[in-house]
């Protein structure tokens, strides 16, 4: 859908004010974002151009990066829907700063299937800053970046035939990147795209047998979860995992681990063996996190019906260590069922979400590891007795500020708390629909988390 | 696509075009509705059957067929009472964190029938001996067909211990809704208006203001032979009982141009006229409530 809304001002020669070096400045909302807005500009003579908006009436408040040119196009990002945004540019040149006059354009409104996000708690001065990127996974699969008021201020269209469990930053910084696969696993659908903010699809390619999980390494390749199915003497066919590369090159992927070779989680029936998630065969370890650490160059996979997190040399596939049912540390054995999404913080401590037997509840938990004693130790946790028990995904995101995002998953909530457990903000999605996996935007101009 | 700049040129700088009626709370119509459901005790886990083979009249009185369902779910609020639930689906405020569980069902072409087992979700099925017990919350089943707007049926089934009960009926009257309004309660629309603008329609509702994207289909309707009353004695059928319609896709707008519609008998809108009775309705066809939840009367002076 195509508008061009409610532009005023410089074409239509209403505000005053500057005098302009510009020679146009056309405003449009991007054709399948229509909370992003689009910037034509020309110059009589070449300079380094930046725009500042804003809403309620200012046109200040956000600044775009700069670029350098007789002409361009900026996005104005982060705007939520239906809002009027004055805006305005300037160019430097030689030293001196012009200024265009100030336009308005007003956003374009969501697609209908987008559901609400409702803001429960918030305190603005005690939340880590930045938006939340993820994605509702299911019915329908809506990614977005909504900011701390619940505003979805960038997404793509909802769909209904697919999962998209994740959406992240892309190393560049410029765009996003999202997987999606079928819902009920009857075809192998599966593939990851990459998005620009301003809505295009720049690259996608297949990701076979692809689910839940992916990352993007610094180098730019990308590594995804795939299911593994082989038959066996005494079960027929079961459902493992691989973790598999995509080389930034093109070449051939890379299979760099698989359940099958990992001598530590053992094959057999548990709680969820006879599930039909997959239609392949037995739900054996159903994994459902892969994650990068780039300090550690080793990659940390959560598997969900094994209660095992387990990291690996990112080159021999080796078990470094592990937590849970099969895990190299030892740790408190009423501690972990169904872990979803484990990774590394910056200070070498390992978190995830579990939902520890015998509770009706799930838990952020952080531990760490002591190699020596081959033991593994809670030592921050939130979830105990507030009552959120996550049937399907979850994680527990640290931030910027030392805060906890904790994502209870199925149950439609995303609460940030400080580390001493007091909630700074929390959201929940409508009925139908919950939080695949999140990451934190920090700006749409600089650096993410 | 809906170019809509002309209506910037009209606005000068900041004030509203001349025709534009800028939609507020206040213009549209009262509405309340009282939502009933009936509870079936059931053997506390234990497989039950849901038979809708004699559902011919749904909730709101519309004629349909039983094999007209085409999803069928089965939701847990482990916190939430009978009566808490109702307000809620009445409200159209059931939100994620209320949900302890969900099963779902896609009947096959003439399936009337389903057992508690036959549900799923993802691939994990139900297991009632776990799942369905007495002492878990409230069982509501809700029946949903693809091409009706909203809650077919919906009934409660009640686990307990030592009950004797192998099937639940979703039949009719099993559940029904009471609706009543008063559609010219608001300040009517001017006669001159030929564009609207919603953008900040702020419609109250029980949990929180109506979202602006939910708005979906524009709907005019023009009677030349109709009253208010009857409209709201038919006020289920208000479009298809109107002298003429005018519809429109308004998904992702929040200002529309009315003389760009062209109504289903091939008329387009010339503006409204004042010998004839004229509503506007900003309607949501994916949400479980059929009312529109904006309604406005021309002013007819």
């Amino acid at each position: 859908m195509n508008r061009i809304l409610l532009v005023s001002g410089f074409m239509f020669g209403c505000s005053g004010g500057g005098s302009s070096e510009f020679t146009n400045v056309d405003a449009s909302i991007a054709d399948t974002v229509a909370t992003v807005v689009k910037v034509n500009w020309s110059l009589e003579e070449e300079a380094q151009v930046w725009f500042e908006y804003g809403i309620d009436g200012a046109c200040e408040g956000h600044e775009t990066s700069s670029i350098t040119g007789s002409q361009g196009e900026t996005l104005l990002l982060g705007l939520p829907p239906v809002t009027d945004v004055c805006f305005v540019g300037f160019a430097e040149l030689g030293g001196d700063v012009v200024e265009a006059e100030s336009q308005t354009i007003r956003t374009g409104n969501l697609p209908s299937a987008f559901s609400t996000m409702t803001i429960e708690d918030y305190n603005p001065d005690k939340v880590a800053p930045g938006y939340i990127v993820g994605s509702n996974a299911i019915d329908p699969a809506m990614l977005y970046v909504v900011n701390r008021e619940g505003e979805i201020v960038w997404y793509q269209e909802p769909v209904n035939e697919y999962l998209r469990p994740q959406m992240i930053i892309s190393q560049s910084g410029d765009s996003f990147i999202y997987n999606e696969f079928s819902k009920d696993f009857t075809d192998d659908s599966s593939k990851i795209s990459r998005v620009s903010f301003g809505g295009e699809i720049i690259e996608e390619f297949d990701t076979p047998d692809g689910h839940h999980s992916f990352q993007e390494l610094p180098d730019g390749t990308i590594v995804y979860i795939a299911i593994d199915v082989r038959e066996t003497d005494e079960w027929g066919l079961v459902v493992g995992d691989s973790v598999v590369e995509i080389p930034p090159d093109g070449s051939d992927p890379v299979v760099v681990y698989t359940v099958w070779d990992d001598p530590n989680i053992e094959l057999g029936p548990h709680s969820e063996w006879d599930s039909t998630f997959y239609p392949q065969g037995r739900d054996w370890t159903h994994a459902n996190y892969i994650y990068y650490s780039e300090d550690r160059d080793t990659y940390t996979i959560s598997f969900r019906n094994v209660n095992t997190v387990v990291e690996f040399d990112r080159y021999t596939g080796e078990t470094i260590r592990s937590v849970g049912r099969f895990g190299t540390h030892a740790t408190d054995p009423g501690l972990i069922q169904y872990p979803h999404a484990g990774y590394w913080t910056a200070d070498g401590t390992l978190m995830f979400l579990t939902s520890p037997p015998g509770t009706n509840e799930s838990w952020g938990v952080e531990m760490s590891f002591d190699d020596q004693n081959m033991e593994a130790e809670l030592v921050w946790s939130y979830g105990n007795d507030e009552g959120h028990k996550a049937l399907i995904l979850g994680e527990a995101l640290r931030l910027s500020n030392d805060n906890t995002l904790v994502n209870f998953g199925s149950t439609g909530r995303l609460i940030e708390v400080t580390p001493d457990g007091e909630e700074v903000w929390s959201l929940y999605t409508s009925i139908g629909t919950f939080p695949g996996h999140t990451t934190i935007l920090e700006d749409f101009y600089g650096e993410d988390q | 696509m809906i170019n809509l700049s002309i209506l910037s040129l009209l606005a000068g700088c900041g004030g509203t075009p001349e025709g534009t009626a800028l939609l507020t709370a206040e213009q549209s119509y009262d509405f309340s509705n009282v939502l009933f459901a009936q509870s079936t005790v059931i053997t506390s886990g234990v497989d039950t059957t849901i038979n809708w083979s004699n559902l011919t009249v749904d909730q709101l009185g519309r004629e349909m067929s039983p094999d007209s369902i085409d999803t069928m779910l089965i939701v847990r609020f482990e916190a939430l009472s009978h009566e808490e639930v109702i307000q809620g689906a009445a409200d159209d405020c059931i939100e994620q964190p209320d949900i302890s569980g969900v099963v779902e069902l896609h009947p096959e072409e003439g399936q009337v029938s389903a057992n508690l087992t036959d549900f799923s979700f993802m691939g994990y099925e139900i297991d009632p001996a776990e799942q369905i017990l007495e002492g878990m919350g409230s069982f509501l089943i809700t029946a949903y067909s693809d091409d009706a707007i909203g809650v077919r049926m919906m009934h409660f089934i009640e686990p307990e211990v030592g009950a004797d009960a192998s099937t639940v009926e979703l039949e009719n009257g099993v559940a029904s809704v009471d609706l009543s309004m008063d559609i010219d309660a608001g300040t009517p629309l001017p006669l001159n208006t030929t564009s609207i603008d919603w953008a900040g329609l702020e419609l109250d509702t029980p949990c929180g203001t109506f979202p602006l994207n939910r708005f979906d289909r524009l709907t005019v309707v023009k009677y030349d032979d109709l009253t208010i009353a009857d409209v709201e004695n038919d006020f289920l059928y208000m479009d298809t009982i109107g002298t003429d319609v005018w519809n429109a896709d308004i998904e992702g707008l929040s200002l529309f141009d009315l003389t760009t519609m062209t109504s289903e008998t091939g008329a387009p809108f010339d503006g409204f006229t004042p010998d004839s009775l004229w509503l506007v309705a900003l309607r949501c066809m994916t949400c479980d409530n059929p009312a529109p939840p904006y309604i406005a009367v021309v002013d007819a002076e």
